[in-house]
């Protein structure tokens, strides 16, 4: 392949990227819109938006949705236990984390929770070796600066670092 | 961020963030980093196609992840994209087919290359890049880096080990990591 060639290839495969990140921003904000009325929808029936977010998901979810959404969780077998305050959820990895994303120390590390392909949550790290997390659901993550409040809900698959 | 009168002037940081409300900030970012992310995969796939088609996922999962992009205060987002580029090529050759999750999510829909055969050997001496980047630091950093990163040891370990404070040793440990991902950053482009 030429210079040239390979420049014009790359000037293509940007302009297809271009029109697909702005047909997902629209997609996003459509998303959204549906995602606060579902959310509004479920306070009025529940009655009050406390509720426990811990129990929202079995910790064994937790330890499954771990890999979904982070790459650096690959093979690292984690189990986790509820907290005693209904909102954390602890959890402990057998080996320790990937850093081929670059990441080497995973101490306040933030990563996303997938479970069934959407974003559920999010965990941070609790130690430089990346071996413990904890982890929180829905509002809770996004009270702690895990995640944002749009990316809570949205259809994702492992992310890297 | 501050208002730029055009995306050009902006930092890495900044298109990234800015990424979420416009796409043209990401444009912008893969203008900058485009060339040299293909070089990595060409260098390593000596196969034009794949190169351009792990570019595309490169690029995708950048996309999708952009908002866990952590600003390190250094200026550029390359050593992030660099590692999503070696994920992308490892989790090829580990799946044995190229990696499409990001761009089917985006729907790109590229006329993707068929005939690729995917080859382990794309992965021969990956690792050694970062082997040969951690032998060139001075012997302050490498010990640094050596003990804090790879031995997982406390600051204060460091310190007593190299006989230097704490402060120190993270700063060695920052200067030397920032060093490494400039060094592996290059070696894309041979």
């Amino acid at each position: 392949m030429t210079g040239t060639t390979e420049s014009n290839d790359l000037d293509g495969l940007g302009d297809a990227l271009s029109e697909s990140t702005k047909r997902d921003l629209r997609r996003g904000r459509g998303r959204t819109i549906r995602r606060v009325a579902l959310a509004v929808a479920a306070v009025a029936l529940i009655g009050t938006g406390t509720v426990a977010a811990a129990s929202l998901l079995s910790p064994k979810q937790v330890a499954a949705g771990m890999p979904a959404g982070a790459v650096i969780f690959d093979q690292t077998n984690p189990t986790c236990v509820a907290g005693s305050d209904g909102s954390v959820i602890h959890c402990t990895l057998a080996t320790a984390p990937s850093t081929a994303s670059g990441i080497t120390d995973f101490d306040g590390t933030k990563e996303a929770l997938v479970v069934d392909g959407k974003v559920a949550g999010g965990c941070i790290g609790q130690d430089s070796a990346g071996m413990t997390w904890d982890c929180y659901i829905g509002q809770d993550a996004v009270d702690k600066e895990i995640i944002t409040k749009d990316f809570l809900g949205e259809p994702a698959g492992p992310g890297i670092g | 961020m501050a208002r730029h009168r055009t995306f050009e002037d902006a930092t890495d940081a900044e298109l990234l963030r800015e990424s979420r409300r416009d796409s043209t900030a990401f444009r912008v970012l893969y203008d900058r980093h485009s060339s040299r992310i293909h070089a990595f995969h060409l260098k390593r796939t000596r196969n034009t196609g794949a190169a351009m088609e792990l570019t595309a996922e490169t690029f995708a999962q950048a996309w999708l992840s952009r908002e866990r992009y952590r600003d390190h205060g250094e200026g550029t987002a390359a050593p992030w994209l660099f590692g999503i580029a070696r994920h992308v090529l490892a989790s090829s050759v580990r799946r044995l087919s190229i990696d499409r999750v990001a761009q089917d999510r985006l729907a790109l829909g590229l006329a993707h290359t068929a005939t690729t055969t995917i080859d382990e050997t794309w992965l021969d001496g990956l690792d050694d890049d970062l082997a040969a980047a951690l032998a060139e630091l001075p012997d302050g950093q490498r010990r640094a880096i050596e003990l804090r990163v790879l031995a997982d040891g406390a600051y204060e370990d460091v310190a007593t080990e190299l006989e230097c404070t704490p402060e120190t040793a993270r700063v060695r440990v920052h200067r030397g990591l920032s060093s490494m991902r400039r060094r592996l950053a290059g070696s894309a482009d041979g």
